[in-house]
């Protein structure tokens, strides 16, 4: 184990030795040669299922992927099973979780509708609607009420792909929130992708697509048969369903011939439901292009005029390019930005072939991408940067921020914190740049690298210290809680005691990568500065705490340890990996 | 202890001694700047620049968006074309000759998808999809654009969290992304190991390579801040117009000394599908609002760069995915189109209009659109030769073709 001096590890640790030798090189670095180009490192491995090792790397990558900050008791119970019986627990539907609340009416502002404490969602409009300020200062309110729940979906996630899921569908099929402006609508949307997150691909674009929420935000509701608006009829085709791929056929005329179709699905105004007017519906027939078989969609009058999306919906889902979408949108999230020929080939053709021949199941799909050798091969394992969400709320969710409120208005203070951190970290739900979606999931060539900048990378480590510290933003009822909870994570580490355990344990939960032993032994000096001096050693610090835990002075002194070793540890590039 | 304070004194005095011949070197060779305005969303250019003489046909297409033929407003060299009534700041620099209007600008074939159409302009690739973007491949040629960059400034600067394609270069993305530069956060750099050749070791190399590179961008960043610190007053209070905020911070950057060529901002927000006009008052709306703030803004930024005696260095350039359908929908909005006018703004251009104006037919229907006139790569090509001065040879191969050169500039 190297030997630093005291000194020097402050001077590290503090930045002061590492600036003035920064400082030297930057002036001789030319910028263009600095990057190492993205070389394609292609791999063969197919869909078939995984039958190698099943030890602490792949059991870690696999949560990883799937869990947003793997706990280590989420490793223990998952290290009893096998790989099928991960994959079951993991495949679960978690249950419908009870509304967002009004926590926002503790302080004079009184919700018109509702009483402080109860949730705004089925309220009933007493209002007569006008699109005024109070208006919007109630949706305001709302809104944030709304997205502070997502994000507390998020930190209380149980260990399944139901939180992981319903953000790709939020990714995959896009809307915003300040553009719905109801928050009821806005809620109609999120609720939706969560309720069908594990089940049916078309059941879940049938019901997306025609919720409040997203017939608002892609102007369908203002939609009319003289003049139809092309909005939801676009992105629906070209983002949601088919894609823009080379095999993506649909036409200019297929877009008017989609909005025409649907015509008449609105919400009621100037607020409200979901509702199908078949006044304002378009009863023409529809032809579509060659892409979708030159199929007429005959037109009808009445509420019979719904069941031409439906019609819709079968003609579009009935091109193969549908499910190829859906399956590269599937390997960018779970696997990796780049999709090869043969990852073309051996991955998304067979895997498009699963979706369809289970009626667009999508747990199948799941089963066949995450049980495979090409998931479990060791070019993938480490492959992504972590989105905002996985690296802040993963360490959340480990360090268990926010995990024991007192009360409603203390948790939803923090969880307002925390999204606004997201929001500053370019990720939070609810609020994507547009209706594509986060472009590192689609904007070639630089895909996840797009969420690494100068900007982006500070918001990043400036949200970790201050969850570090005790949180001094301003927060009207003071949460005391809403920190990470260094200790209690410390504790469950399975050997805390010893340093080189404490290390190489928290790193495996943080990140994919095996540390070099410098890297390893640099960890370890800051937890026990000075090997020789037997008095500063962690094995004593932290014995002397756990035997005596009321004795603030000997928990001082671990506090210092571990902020310090955390501080660092956390901003590791290996941490931004996953 | 005390060897690192001294050693930290030290560099700070070489760091303001280096400022100072900075300085000194632009004096003698101005670095011109380029500002980019990106107009997000599909920008109607109908209602931007206005085509008097087509006013009967217009109102038949798109009478419940159209601007009262009244209230637009003139420019000194033109009887029918106009701009938005929203739009003094903008009108008074055309008539000042520091702004021109390409109208009708885009490409064959275009584009009606937000994300395809976008990706177009940003690598100048129309036929097919690229790895990297105009600028990227521009600041790539780095020796060309040397009157006095500094290597220790960005190459480029994106207001914002996020950076775009067309600073794409071949190796990296060319942008530094700031949002503010009010606070300053210390980056250390984390120990660092070169990885093995695998996908985990080229994200690693990646990430070290981008956090070493932004902290030293944002000392520079920093440093350049600090100098300069009067400004305009036309900027509006802050958080009132975002566009101004961000203007007014790239000025200061440029008032500052940094070497910076390329600052890239945008406004969000026009993709009008749904009341892009206030139903009662078409000169109103949502459509009005983003061109007046486009409009207050660019005015206080060129009176910002006038006070700083900047104004023969920097030229700036409106541009959006595409303009908007020439018949307008049910919902005081309008769809997808194609071409749009550019503007450009800065005290070295000639000013005026270039093309004619648009022709609208009689019977117009909803597919149909507007054809374009100068392909955007012209404009390109045009800044890069007549303001960058890079070489004829380098520009083919820079904007993906060979395009007519337009002549916006005074010699």
């Amino acid at each position: 184990m190297e030997k630093i001096p005291r000194s020097v590890f402050l001077d590290i640790i503090t930045g002061r030795a590492a600036l003035d030798r920064e400082e030297n090189e930057y002036r001789k670095t030319d910028v263009s040669g600095q990057r190492a180009s993205k070389r394609e490192e292609s791999i063969s491995s197919g869909l078939a299922p995984y039958k190698g090792a099943w030890g602490q790397d792949k059991i870690m990558h696999l949560l990883r992927r799937t869990l947003f900050g793997a706990t280590q008791s989420d490793y223990t119970i998952f290290s009893k099973l096998d790989l099928n019986k991960s994959l079951d627990l993991l495949l679960c539907q978690s249950p419908d979780p009870s509304p967002p609340l009004n926590a926002y009416g503790h302080d004079g502002y009184t919700d018109p509708d509702i009483p402080y404490g109860q949730t705004w969602v089925t309220c009933d409009y007493v209002r007569d609607g006008q699109l005024d300020k109070e208006e919007g200062l109630l949706n305001y309110n709302r809104m944030q009420s709304l997205t502070q729940w997502w994000v507390s979906r998020l930190l209380c996630q149980d260990s399944n792909l139901t939180e992981k899921m319903t953000l790709f569908w939020h990714n995959h099929m896009s809307a915003e929130f300040p553009f719905i402006f109801d928050a009821k609508k806005a809620y109609s949307y999120a609720s939706v992708i969560r309720l069908h997150s594990l089940g049916n691909f078309k059941k879940l674009f049938f019901e997306t697509v025609t919720s409040s929420g997203m017939l608002f935000y892609l102007s369908n509701d203002q939609s009319t048969p003289e003049a139809p608006n092309e909005n939801l009829g676009r992105e629906m085709q070209e983002l949601f369903a088919v894609g823009k791929g080379k095999a993506s056929g649909y036409t200019q005329d297929d877009v008017m011939a989609a909005s025409r179709v649907l015509t008449g699905w609105i919400t009621m105004h100037p607020y409200g439901e979901q509702h199908f007017a078949p006044e304002r519906h378009d009863a023409g027939d529809k032809t579509f292009s060659a892409f979708y078989g030159n199929k007429v969609i005959k037109g009808r009058t009445g509420q019979e005029g719904r069941e031409e999306l439906d019609e819709m919906i079968d003609m579009i889902f009935a091109t193969k390019e549908v499910s190829r979408h859906l399956c590269r949108s599937l390997y960018r999230w779970f696997i990796y930005s780049k999709i090869d020929f043969n990852t073309e080939d051996n991955i998304i053709e067979p895997l498009s072939d699963i979706l369809i021949d289970n009626n667009y199941e999508i747990t199948p799909v799941l089963r066949a991408l995450l049980g495979s050798e090409h998931f479990f091969d060791n070019m993938n394992i480490g492959s992504q940067i972590k989105n905002p969400i996985d690296y802040l709320i993963g360490f959340c969710r480990q360090f268990r921020v926010a995990s024991a409120p007192s009360d409603i208005v203390s948790e939803y203070q923090a969880l307002e914190i925390l999204s606004r951190k997201l929001n500053e970290a370019s990720m939070c739900p609810g609020y994507p740049p547009n209706v594509a979606g986060w472009p590192a999931y689609y904007v070639s060539p630089a895909y996840d690298q797009l969420w690494i900048n100068s900007d982006s990378i500070v918001s990043r480590y400036s949200a970790i210290d201050s969850l570090l510290q005790n949180d001094k933003l301003v927060v009207k009822h003071p949460y005391t809680g809403f920190q990470f909870d260094i200790l209690t994570f410390t504790s469950e580490l399975p050997e805390p005691s010893k340093p080189e355990q404490l290390v190489a344990d928290s790193i495996l939960l943080f990140s994919p990568v095996r540390l070099r032993p410098g890297q390893l032994s640099f960890l370890q000096n800051i937890l026990s500065p000075e090997e020789e001096d037997d008095s500063l050693s962690w094995t004593k610090a932290w014995n002397a705490y756990t035997n005596d835990k009321g004795n603030a002075e000997k928990k001082a002194i671990v506090m210092d340890r571990l902020q310090n070793y955390y501080t660092y540890a956390l901003k590791l590039y290996e941490c931004q990996l996953m | 202890m005390k060897n690192t304070m001294s050693v930290s004194i030290v560099s700070s005095l070489l760091l303001s001694g280096g400022i100072k011949s900075l300085l000194s070197r632009q004096s003698k060779h101005p670095n011109r700047v380029l500002v980019l305005i990106q107009l997000d969303g599909g920008n109607d250019g109908l209602n931007t620049v206005i085509p008097l003489d087509q006013y009967p046909n217009l109102i038949k297409a798109r009478q419940n968006i159209m601007i009262n033929e009244k209230k637009v407003l003139s420019l000194y060299d033109s009887s029918i074309t106009t701009l938005h009534p929203a739009m003094s700041g903008v009108r008074d620099l055309y008539n000042n000759k520091s702004v021109s209007i390409i109208q009708n600008v885009g490409y064959k074939n275009p584009d009606l998808s937000h994300f395809k159409a976008i990706d177009i302009w940003h690598s100048a690739s129309a036929a097919d999809t690229i790895s990297t973007g105009w600028l990227g491949r521009f600041l790539d040629k780095g020796q060309n654009i040397h009157d006095g960059l500094s290597s220790a400034d960005p190459p480029a600067i994106q207001m914002g969290s996020s950076l775009t394609k067309n600073l794409q270069g071949e190796s990296m993305n060319m942008g530094m992304a700031i949002k503010t530069i009010d606070s300053f956060y210390d980056l250390q750099t984390a120990k660092y190991e070169p990885p093995l050749p695998s996908r985990l070791g080229d994200q690693l190399s990646f990430l070290q390579a981008s956090v070493s590179e932004s902290r030293k961008y944002l000392y520079r960043v920093k440093e350049a801040a600090s100098v300069q610190q009067n400004q305009s007053k036309l900027y509006p209070p802050p958080n009132d117009n975002p566009l101004a905020d961000q203007l007014k911070i790239i000025a200061r950057l440029i008032g500052g000394g940094l070497q910076t060529k390329i600052y890239i901002t945008s406004l969000k927000g026009f993709d009008t599908h749904s009341s892009q006009v206030d139903p009662y008052d078409s000169s109103k709306g949502v459509h009005a609002d983003l061109l007046s703030k486009l409009s207050t803004a660019i005015a206080a930024f060129q009176d910002d760069l006038h006070l700083m005696g900047k104004q023969e260095d920097v030229l700036g350039m409106t541009y959006s995915e595409f303009g908007r359908r020439i018949k307008s929908n049910s919902s005081y909005g309008s769809d997808h189109g194609t071409a749009a006018p550019i503007m450009l703004f800065g005290s070295k251009l000639k000013g005026g209009l270039i093309g004619k104006n648009p022709e609208i037919a009689s019977g117009v229907n909803f597919l149909d659109n507007l054809p374009f006139q100068t392909d955007f790569r012209s404009v390109y090509s045009s800044i890069l030769k007549g303001w960058f001065h890079l070489p004829d040879t380098e520009i083919a191969s820079t904007v993906m073709g060979e395009f007519p050169q337009l002549d916006l500039f005074k010699s």
